[in-house]
C-alpha cells in the first residue's frame, strides 16, 4: 500500500469507527440523514478523491478510492459517499464545476436511459441511491452528454433496498439542467455502470471483512457445552469457508480497481476485471451472510445486533449495478466470441 | 484484523517471454494430442515427452546450474507451469521430482545427493514418487508405522506405503519413516530416505486401480529393504519438519485450480456450436472464478519468491481451487447436453466422463479439504 493509500485508509477507519454508531445507523434507517457525518466526510476531502488537483480535488487513483469504498462496507456507512465520488469524477472529466453538497448519480440500472437535449433532461431513473437527499443529480445520457440537475427540477418517489438505504425513483420531465457538457469518449453509460459495480465490489469486500472479524470474535467468546464454540470442528470448518470467500472477495475487488487505473493510463478495457469481481463476490455474498448468521445464532437475527447492518447490505449490493447473473452473462458473451482454445492465451493477457 | 493478504502481483517480463516460448513448443509438439488425454492434466504420463522438456531446460529450471538446473526465477517456472497445465501436456512422469523431490533435496540433502540425483531429474530421466501415506496413515501423517532400524552402513526398512502415484514407473521414492520411538511419539523420530526403487531387494510394488480406470496408484511393501547411510535426507529425526516445509510448497501453484480446465475449454467449444443462454451465463461464472483463482495464486507466488511464508494464503487457494475444479463437471452436467462417456465419439462427452470421476480426488491429494480448513481455522486463531 502506498503512502497516500495508507493515510486514506487510516483516516477512513478512524472517522467511521468513531462516528458510525448503532444509533446513527438505526436513525438513518428511520430516514434521518446523518448530516454531521456527511459534513466530516466532505471536510476530509473524501468526496473529491478522484478529482484532479487542478480542479480542486485530491487527484488520487481508483485504487486509493478503494479503501474508502471498503470502509463504507466495513462500517455500513449510511451515506452516498461512493456515489458522490463517482458523480464528482464524472463532472471533473467533463470539465464542469463541482457543486457543494450531496451529488448523486443517475441512472444506476443497465436498462434505463435518460435523454439530455436542449438543456433539459427527460426520462425515469429508478433505485437511485439517496435521490431524496441529493442537492444535485449527475445524469449520464446515452448520447455522450452529462448534465447536472438541481433538486426540485425532478420528481422523487421514495423506495429503499433490503438494508433500508434510500433507493428512489427520479422522474425527469424536461427538467432544466444547471450545466451540461460532452463526455470524454471513454466515459459512457456502460463504463459508469461498471464503475458503480466496482464500488459495490469493495463495499461488499469490506462488509465481509467485518463479518469475518465479528464471527471469529463471537466463536471465541460464546461458550456452549463447556467450551468456546470456535473449538468445535463444525464451526471451524464453516469459519474457514467464510474466510475463503472473504479472501477471494478482497482480492477480486482490489483487482477491479487496479484494472480501472490501468484503463486510465493504457489501452486496457477494465470491464472484464470489474465483471469478474462483481460476479465472484455477488455469487458468494449470500453464502457468507448465511454462514455468519449460522455462527452467531439467534442473537445475530435480532435488530439489536450489528451483524444485520452488513448482511442486509450484502443482499442489496449483490443486486445493484448488475447482479452476478448480469455480469456472468456479459463475461460469457465475451468469452464465446473467441475460439475455445483462445480462452487461456486471452486470460494471460489480463492484469493480475 | 487482517488474517491474510492477497496483494496484486504481476509476473515479470521474462516470465511472459518464456510463456510464449513454451506455448509455441507445445503447439508444435502436441498438435493433435487428444482432448481426453489433455484432461489428465498433471497425472498424464509420457516419459519421452519429459525428456524433451528436460532438453529444453524446463525441468528443475530454478535449480543451480551445477546440478543441471537453469537458475531461472520462480516466476518463469510459474508461467511455464500455467502453460503446460492449460495445454494438458503430459508432465506426470517428472512432475513430483520437479515440484517436490528436487526442492526437498536442495533444501535438506547433502552435496553428494544433489550431485548424484538432481542432474537426472533435470534431464527428464529420473522420476520420483512420494512415500508418505500408509494403510493406517492418511491425513494423520505423524502416525506412520514404517520403520527404519540401524544396520551396518545403513538402515533396514519394514512397512507399507500406499497411494504412491507412479511408483511402478519411478526410479526413486522419498519415504517418510520412523527411525525412533513409536507412532505415539507423533512428530518426533521421523526421517526421510531416498529409496532406490529399481535396485533395492525386498520391495514389492503392486498397482491399485482407481475408479476412473487408471493405474497410477500403488502399494509398496518394504521387507528388510537395505538403505545405505548416504540416502538419509537431512538429519535423522528431522523428517516431520522437512515434510511440512515440502507440503507448504505445493499448495498454491496453478495446478491447484487448473486441473479441470480442459473441461471448461470443451464446454466453451460445445456452447459455440450450440448457442445457449444458460451456457453463456455459466461459462461467465466459471471464467470469473478462474480469473480470481489465478489472481490469488499469483499473489501467493509473489510472496513465496520474497521468502515470506504464506501458509494460510496457500491453504485458502488450495481449498477454493479444489471446489472450483469440482464445480466444472457439475456445471457441464447441468447444461444438459447429452450424456458423458469414456468411449463416446465426442471430446466433450469423453472429457466430461473423465473429469467427473477424477475430481473427487482433488480435495484429497496434498491435504484434504478438512485438513486445509483446520489450518485456516488455526490462522483465524480458533485452534
Amino acid at each position: 500500500m502506498n503512502e497516500l493509500r495508507q493515510i486514506m485508509a487510516d483516516t477512513v477507519e478512524k472517522l467511521f469507527a468513531e462516528n458510525v454508531t448503532r444509533n446513527l445507523k438505526e436513525a438513518a434507517e428511520a430516514s434521518e440523514f446523518p448530516a454531521n457525518l456527511w459534513k466530516s466526510v466532505e471536510e476530509n476531502g473524501l468526496l473529491h478523491i478522484l478529482v484532479p488537483e487542478n480542479q480542486g480535488g485530491v487527484g488520487a487513483e481508483f485504487a486509493d478510492a478503494e479503501v474508502i469504498a471498503r470502509g463504507i462496507g466495513r462500517h455500513a456507512v449510511p451515506i452516498p459517499v461512493v456515489e458522490s465520488i463517482l458523480a464528482n469524477w464524472i463532472l471533473a472529466r467533463a470539465g464542469l464545476d463541482i457543486p457543494p453538497g450531496i451529488t448523486v448519480l443517475a441512472p444506476v440500472r443497465a436498462e434505463e436511459n435518460l435523454s439530455v437535449t436542449g438543456g433539459t433532461v427527460s426520462g425515469t431513473a429508478t433505485r437511485v441511491p439517496w435521490g431524496r437527499n441529493a442537492a444535485h443529480v449527475v445524469v449520464v445520457a446515452g448520447n455522450g452528454t452529462v448534465a447536472l440537475v438541481k433538486a426540485g427540477a425532478y420528481g422523487v418517489t421514495e423506495n429503499q433496498n433490503i438494508a433500508a438505504e434510500p433507493r428512489d425513483t427520479l422522474t425527469f420531465d424536461k427538467a432544466v439542467t444547471v450545466a451540461s457538457a460532452a463526455l470524454p469518449t471513454d466515459v459512457t453509460t456502460q463504463s459508469v455502470f461498471a464503475l458503480g459495480a466496482m464500488m459495490r465490489c469493495s463495499q461488499m469486500a469490506g462488509a465481509l471483512e467485518w463479518i469475518l472479524d465479528a464471527s471469529v470474535q463471537y466463536a471465541t467468546d460464546r461458550v456452549q457445552f463447556g467450551r468456546a464454540i470456535g473449538k468445535f470442528q463444525a464451526i471451524q470448518q464453516n469459519m474457514a469457508v467464510l474466510a475463503g470467500h472473504t479472501a477471494a472477495s478482497g482480492a477480486a475487488a482490489i483487482g477491479a480497481f487496479q484494472a480501472a487505473d490501468l484503463a486510465g493510463n493504457t489501452a486496457l478495457d477494465s470491464t472484464f476485471e470489474i465483471a469478474a469481481a462483481k460476479t465472484r463476490i455477488s455469487e458468494t455474498a449470500g453464502i457468507a451472510a448465511s454462514l455468519s448468521h449460522q455462527i452467531h445464532g439467534a442473537i445475530g437475527f435480532t435488530y439489536e445486533h450489528d451483524l444485520h447492518f452488513r448482511t442486509r447490505r450484502l443482499w442489496s449490493w449483490r443486486d445493484e449495478f448488475g447482479s452476478d447473473t448480469y455480469w456472468a452473462d456479459w463475461i460469457g458473451g465475451n468469452v464465446l466470441e473467441r475460439e475455445a482454445d483462445d480462452l487461456w492465451p486471452w486470460l494471460t493477457t489480463r492484469p493480475t | 484484523m487482517q488474517y491474510f493478504n492477497f496483494d496484486p502481483y504481476s509476473l515479470p517480463p521474462e516470465a511472459e517471454e518464456l510463456r510464449l516460448e513454451v506455448r509455441a513448443f507445445l503447439d508444435k509438439e502436441l498438435a493433435g494430442y487428444p482432448a481426453v488425454k489433455r484432461s489428465r492434466s498433471w497425472v498424464g504420463h509420457d516419459d519421452a515427452f519429459s525428456r524433451k522438456l528436460g532438453k529444453r531446460g524446463w525441468i528443475g529450471m530454478t535449480w543451480p546450474k551445477k546440478y543441471g538446473g537453469g537458475e531461472r526465477s520462480f516466476f518463469e517456472r510459474y508461467a511455464y507451469l500455467e502453460e503446460v497445465l492449460a495445454y494438458g501436456a503430459p508432465v506426470g512422469s517428472h512432475w513430483i521430482a520437479d515440484r517436490q523431490s528436487g526442492p526437498t533435496l536442495l533444501r535438506f540433502g547433502t552435496e553428494e545427493q544433489c550431485q548424484r540425483i538432481l542432474p537426472g531429474i533435470t534431464q527428464g530421466t529420473s522420476f520420483f514418487c512420494i512415500g508418505m501415506s500408509e494403510p493406517d496413515t492418511g491425513s494423520d501423517l505423524a502416525s506412520v508405522r514404517t520403520k527404519a532400524v540401524k544396520a551396518d552402513g545403513g538402515y533396514l526398512i519394514n512397512g507399507t506405503k500406499i497411494w504412491t502415484s507412479g511408483a511402478h514407473a519411478c526410479d526413486w521414492m522419498i519415504a517418510l519413516v520412523r527411525t525412533s520411538g513409536t507412532p505415539e511419539s507423533r512428530h518426533d523420530g521421523l526421517s526421510q530416505f531416498l529409496i532406490d526403487l529399481k535396485n533395492s531387494k525386498g520391495l514389492t510394488i503392486s498397482p491399485i486401480r482407481n475408479m476412473a480406470g487408471e493405474e497410477h496408484f500403488n502399494m509398496v511393501v518394504f521387507e528388510d529393504v537395505f538403505v545405505p547411510d548416504e540416502n538419509l535426507i537431512g538429519a535423522e529425526g528431522d523428517g516431520w519438519k522437512q515434510v511440512t516445509a515440502e507440503l507448504a510448497f505445493e499448495r498454491s501453484g496453478p495446478e491447484r485450480y487448473m486441473s479441470s480446465i480442459q473441461l471448461l475449454i470443451e464446454i466453451i467449444r460445445e456452447a459455440r456450436q450450440h448457442p445457449d443462454t444458460r451456457a453463456q451465463e455459466q461459462i461467465g461464472r466459471l471464467v470469473a472464478h478462474l480469473a480470481t483463482m489465478r489472481r490469488m495464486s499469483i499473489s501467493v507466488a509473489g510472496k513465496l519468491e520474497s521468502k515470506a511464508n504464506p501458509a494460510l494464503e496457500a491453504s485458502v487457494v488450495k481449498d477454493l481451487g479444489a471446489i472450483y475444479e469440482q464445480e466444472i463437471p457439475e456445471i457441464a452436467h447441468r447444461l444438459g447436453h447429452g450424456e458423458a462417456s469414456m468411449i463416446a465419439p465426442g471430446d466433450f462427452e469423453q472429457v466430461r466422463a473423465y473429469i467427473t470421476q477424477a475430481v473427487v480426488s482433488f480435495s484429497l491429494r496434498g491435504g484434504t479439504r478438512e485438513i486445509l480448513r483446520g489450518i485456516i481455522a488455526r490462522g483465524l486463531g480458533l485452534r
